[in-house]
């Protein structure tokens, strides 16, 4: 029986190890498919944290204020259909070509720059380059 | 039983742990915002058509125009002057407390009063293009005596509504002059995927130079 235990928490273990060092954190992809989902529910607190940190150091409250306005127009569409991506990555560097459609048919296509700041990826603005 | 609730048991500090890690990681810390300094501005030197971009109080429909200069300039307008004083026309959305969003008119330092801005840069057409930003500043008052709306949808194929550095580019255009020589960009922006005016691409146009900026 203590060997049964000893196997569960050594598991355990390995998991919470696996778990820090991001094998189990969102990929670029995964994330910009989040960030649209939060937008969408209105988890605005949530979306913007999925910035990166010069982007929320730079604007600060107005991405709230910009994102809550999606939320509005996502909701005007009907809400998301599917969301498809592609993404790659250059070290930690990702670009993730997007498409979303709404279920009123609309479509929204882009591409979305991320960097990977302590294991997570987070999305970064600007110019398309 | 016994053995699934130990492995339970065993959980508990490893989650206690990663929650701890979660929480520390996600608190991400807000910078205030700086306090504006004075700004010194020699208003006898701006000209007609003078364009005039400046940072700080920024809004929250100017973050895509603005999302690769938001460390400099926010904003931009241009110069009028009306009976020697000089005016700035610009435009600006309602941030839903029931601003005005057409063309305005106002006092130069009014826009620059430390309220509104905690920077600016004055840029000028370069060259033997003075005729061309007198154009472009009586364009520019066209715009304000329409009372033209605020262009909410950022769509810059038109000029019947206008946002902030579509309203400088437009009247210069239409004066004949186009400051982005063809090229608007297109932003990495989730939700934002058309081709704008962006303020830096203005600032670094070829056509321009900057007189005064603080």
């Amino acid at each position: 029986m203590k060997l049964t235990s000893l196997r569960a928490t050594v598991l355990v273990m390995m998991m919470a190890l696996l778990a820090s060092c991001g094998l189990f954190k969102p990929g670029p992809s995964k994330v910009v498919k989040n960030f649209y989902h939060d937008v969408e529910a209105g988890k605005i607190e949530e979306a913007t944290k999925l910035f990166s940190a010069q982007v929320q150091q730079t604007f600060g409250s107005k991405l709230s204020t910009v994102m809550s306005s999606q939320t509005r127009k996502i909701e005007q569409k009907g809400g998301i259909k599917s969301i498809d991506t592609k993404e790659n990555i250059t070290g930690d560097l990702a670009k993730v070509e997007y498409t979303v459609t709404y279920k009123d048919g609309s479509t929204e296509q882009g591409s979305i720059d991320l960097i990977k700041e302590k294991g997570d990826w987070k999305i970064q603005l600007g110019p398309n380059k | 039983m016994t053995w699934f609730k130990r492995s339970l048991q065993a959980l508990v500090p490893v989650a206690m742990i990663l929650i701890v890690m979660a929480v520390v990681n996600g608190s991400a810390k807000e910078e205030p915002a700086p306090n504006a300094p004075a700004l010194h501005i020699d208003e006898q030197a701006v000209e007609n058509g003078d364009m005039i971009f400046r940072r700080g109080v920024g809004l929250a429909s100017d973050f895509v125009v603005s999302v690769d200069a938001a460390s400099r300039f926010s904003h931009v307008g241009i110069i009028c002057k009306q009976a020697g004083q000089p005016y700035v026309i610009h435009i600006l959305p309602d941030e839903g407390r029931g601003d005005d969003d057409t063309v305005r008119m106002e006092p130069l330092s009014l826009f620059l009063s430390p309220a509104n801005a905690s920077g600016f840069a004055v840029c000028r057409l370069s060259g033997r293009h003075r005729t061309v930003a007198q154009r472009a500043a009586s364009q520019a008052l066209a715009f304000w005596k329409k009372q033209v709306c605020y262009d909410y949808d950022l769509d810059a194929s038109n000029a019947r509504r206008l946002y902030c550095s579509e309203l400088v580019w437009q009247a210069y255009k239409m004066a004949g002059i186009d400051l982005t020589d063809g090229v608007l960009q297109r932003v990495t922006i989730p939700f934002y995927q058309g081709r704008y005016v962006l303020i830096s691409r203005l600032l670094n146009s070829r056509w321009l130079e900057t007189l005064q900026q603080q």
